[in-house]
């Protein structure tokens, strides 16, 4: 059931069950601040029961910093700084939600080839269903994607595309492109009694090199970054051990600025606040500007986190990029993590 | 190599011979079998494949014929060198292509139920691979039309201990190249000490410690780009801030081999580069570009294994060099491992590998029982100036932008100018204005608003461009600028001077 908070947005119920009985449902929306923004997510394992996973997921900042110059251009912010692409048939192949006459979201189902294979058993074949909808900026255009695993993964995405940006600068038209997304949890339909832990495996050459399970809880808003010779990753569980972990294998690259402090982090940790909804450009009155505002020390306990987690692509301008931008991505993961007591799968194999 | 057919063979078929000895793609394999695949915009690729008991799948001359392009070799093979596997209780390691090896009794037997909207691959008389054509994610958007990329997809699995490894290289219609490798099966190694610090207690199996673990991919890319193989170049790009806290590129040309590691913070990648010509920027050099950006974990252990120090290899070419590590058990005249290949010899002139790794670090969770779900690790090896332009547009219908005419224009120098251009799309194209020809201080915006104050006068031709990303129209107008006013820092304030002296005289008067 979507809680009464969706219910008062304007949005589209959108509800998918696969053919394992898995089951994905949530209510989706396209916005002048986020573009597309999802929210009330539930999902529903095999043999289990529909549970809340997040309250809200949506893009919370993207940024251009054009190599050559001093600033940075922010694509989401005040109304109208972003537009909606109404979507048609020839740009979403799957089905179509109009919320209005520009404001439309597609969902299209996806095979997930592989989704398991063991030996001579038969590969267990599945699906993801993917979420999205597309917003322009000048000539930069991109798709906000969100694709819902029947194993109960969840992967964010942004593909930037679109004609390219005017070059004046003598930096060869290079860009620094960073992604950030917002992601309230409600783990089991209450965020409040959630909490964030960071794991680390240190390497200990002292000891054999052998790395050592450590597991710190994050108590008060912070900012995290990604430790790759560490394998650092970040859960978020309930009262009962249930959760989701946000794994960065896909962070390769970390943004660099010498003007934007929370941006050079690629995690970000608040305690839920209605009104910050945007990584930076926060439009909400009464409210702080961005991050750097938002983290102010205060405990998480009895708070629903909010976790921002942003990535990093550079625009490397080529022959195949002329005259349209070929997609630059980015995407990340949250698994589920003790959400179910084994594979969601097993009695399906 | 190629296996050449004479002229002599050459009866009924000579025209299609012909045509094909032309453009220089392989017809047979020496071993293996061919995969040839066009797509619809005319993209193709033509690739030799084998499964071999240590390595299992092997591509070797991999051709990619850009739409309207021509053939040319992009790699003469390509596989995996090392399957590494570290224990975080560092009591056991494996290193699966050496030790056990993923082919022969390791390779899994594939049926229809594995490949259902493909075709199995047959390598002596197994049903060894599965090849498919899939769609993914976006190649291009626009804000009417959008294309999702087509590639075909090769894999192969194999059973080592309780892990199914599924070997897979997808390659796409804009000449991508996509290595992966999926890790399923179940979870190999535990503990009965339940308080080691070393892994996780699942649900429902109180008694048990599952080990977490790292899995170290290596790819060995012989690189052989166009129609030399000694011609090739590796560089290495960064981003630095210099001086003026601009972001500025920053490259290397590799001249010895080389053993490299990632820098997140400066977004270093690896270009190999087709014979470029000398002082060349690496961004207008055709070749194609390794990006990390899927490094998020990286094992290093460089006091039992230097190598794992390194991300990214360049070697010269040495058929002796086979395996990431453990060379020695098959090659005992050879060295041992990847960074001990590298040994200063020059690259120039010389045909180059690069071995390239990433890395998966694994924590067992109650959903990997008793079966894992397929954890996808891999990498892109992407084109660049491969292409003409935007290789997904080739084949795409479309109707030109349509510019609307524009009078002739006259104004004064230092007037401000705030005026709109118009053109309209029958598809609905986003569309962005360029032009050529303005007078000094005036500029034209993507969105056709020109703007800005002009600083000279005379008569200018300006020709107005509009593209949908697809298709240019142009219209040339006349644009006149008198001398008229100057700028407020000459005229405008000349006459200044004069009236404080004249103001200056008269009260001197007064006095």
């Amino acid at each position: 059931m979507l809680s009464p908070h969706a219910a008062a947005q304007e949005c589209t119920e959108i509800n998918h069950t696969f053919a394992s009985g898995a089951n994905w449902q949530l209510c989706a929306n396209v916005n002048s601040e986020h573009g597309l923004s999802l929210t009330d997510l539930h999902y529903f394992a095999p043999g289990d029961s529909s549970r809340q996973v997040l309250e809200a997921l949506h893009p919370a900042q993207i940024i251009m910093m054009h190599h050559g110059k001093s600033n940075v251009d922010m694509l989401l912010g005040k109304p109208g700084l972003h537009k909606p692409v109404a979507l048609n048939n020839k740009t979403c192949e799957g089905t179509l939600h109009t919320i209005s006459d520009t404001h439309t979201v597609c969902s299209i189902v996806r095979p997930l080839p592989l989704l398991a294979k063991y030996s001579s058993r038969r590969a267990l074949q599945g699906e993801a269903i993917d979420v999205f909808a597309v917003s322009e900026h000048e000539s930069l255009i991109w798709r906000s994607n969100v694709r819902l695993s029947e194993d109960g993964r969840i992967i964010p995405s942004i593909s930037l595309s679109g004609l390219r940006p005017s070059i004046t600068t003598s930096t060869d038209g290079s860009a620094t492109l960073q992604t950030s997304w917002r992601m309230a949890f409600a783990l089991n339909g209450d965020g409040s009694n959630d909490r964030v832990e960071q794991f680390d495996f240190p390497l200990n050459r002292n000891a054999g090199n052998r790395r050592a399970m450590e597991i710190k809880a994050i108590n008060t808003e912070s900012f995290a970054s990604v430790q790759r010779d560490d394998f650092r990753g970040w859960r978020v569980l309930d009262e009962d051990g249930d959760g989701y972990y946000l794994d960065p294998q896909n962070s390769g690259y970390q943004m660099v600025s010498s003007t934007l402090n929370w941006a050079k982090f690629d995690l970000a940790i608040t305690a839920y606040n209605a009104c910050e909804q945007l990584a930076d450009n926060n439009q909400a009155d009464a409210c702080d500007n961005n991050l750097d505002a938002f983290i102010s020390g205060e405990s998480l306990e009895g708070r629903a986190p909010v976790l921002w987690y942003s990535q990093s692509r550079i625009f490397r301008p080529r022959t195949e990029d002329n005259p349209v931008m070929s997609s630059l991505h980015t995407s990340f993961e949250l698994l589920p993590f003790e959400w179910t007591a084994s594979s969601p799968f097993e009695a399906l194999e | 190599m190629l296996k050449q057919l004479s002229l002599l063979s050459c009866l009924m078929l000579c025209s299609w011979f012909n045509l094909a000895q032309a453009q220089n793609v392989a017809l047979e394999c020496q071993s293996g079998e061919l995969i040839t695949q066009e797509f619809e915009n005319g993209a193709q690729w033509n690739i030799c494949w084998e499964s071999r008991i240590r390595e299992n799948l092997i591509l070797s001359d991999i051709y990619y014929t850009p739409p309207e392009g021509e053939p040319s070799l992009v790699l003469s093979e390509a596989r995996l060198s090392q399957l590494h596997v570290a224990y975080d209780d560092s009591d056991v390691t494996y290193n699966d292509i050496t030790q056990f090896g993923l082919g022969g009794g390791y390779l899994v037997d594939l049926t229809t139920e594995d490949c259902p909207i493909g075709e199995l691959l047959i390598s002596q008389t197994r049903p060894a691979a599965c090849k498919w054509l899939a769609t993914g994610e976006d190649n291009f958007r626009m804000r009417n039309r959008a294309s999702s990329a087509h590639s075909l997809n090769l894999f192969s699995v194999s059973q080592v201990g309780a892990y199914a490894y599924i070997i897979s290289w997808l390659f796409y219609d804009d000449g991508v190249i996509e290595p992966q490798i999926g890790a399923s099966g179940a979870l190999q190694r535990s503990s009965a000490v339940l308080t080691l610090p070393f892994g996780r207690v699942l649900q429902g199996d109180a008694d048990t410690l599952w080990l977490s673990h790292t899995h170290n991919y290596y790819w060995h890319l012989d690189f052989d780009l166009g129609e030399s193989a000694t011609d090739d170049v590796v560089a290495e790009s960064r981003f630095e801030f210099d001086e003026n806290g601009i972001r500025q590129q920053q490259s290397t040309l590799l001249t010895t081999e080389a053993a490299l590691q990632i820098d997140p913070q400066s977004a270093t990648a690896w270009h190999i580069l087709d014979n470029p010509a000398a002082g060349e920027s690496i961004n207008r050099s055709r070749g194609y570009i390794i990006e990390p950006t899927r490094y998020g974990h990286r094992l290093v252990r460089e006091e039992t294994e230097p190598y794992t120090e390194f991300d990214f290899f360049v070697t010269v070419a040495n058929d002796c060099e086979r395996f990431a590590s453990q060379n020695a058990r098959f090659n005992p005249d050879c060295k041992n491992h990847v960074l001990e290949y590298v040994d200063d010899e020059s690259l120039v002139g010389q045909d180059l590998v690069v071995w390239h790794r990433v890395s998966f670090h694994h924590v067992p969770r109650s959903e990997d029982q008793r079966h894992m779900h397929t954890h996808w690790d891999g990498f892109l090896i992407e084109p660049t100036n491969i292409h003409v332009s935007s290789p997904a547009l080739n084949g795409l219908p479309n109707q030109a932008p349509q510019l609307d005419a524009i009078s002739t224009q006259s104004h004064r120098r230092g007037d401000s100018i705030d005026w709109h251009t118009h053109a309209s799309d029958a598809d609905n194209d986003q569309l962005a204005f360029s032009a050529t020809g303005l007078p000094n201080g005036i500029l034209l915006s993507s969105d056709g608003t020109f703007s800005g104050t002009a600083t000279e006068y005379g008569d200018f031709t300006v020709v107005v461009s509009v593209s949908d990303g697809i298709d240019v129209s142009e219209r040339t107008f006349d644009w006149n600028i008198t001398p008229g006013k100057r700028s407020s820092g000459a005229l405008g304030y000349s006459w200044v001077p004069l009236v404080l002296l004249l103001v200056s005289r008269r009260r001197g008067r007064d006095c």
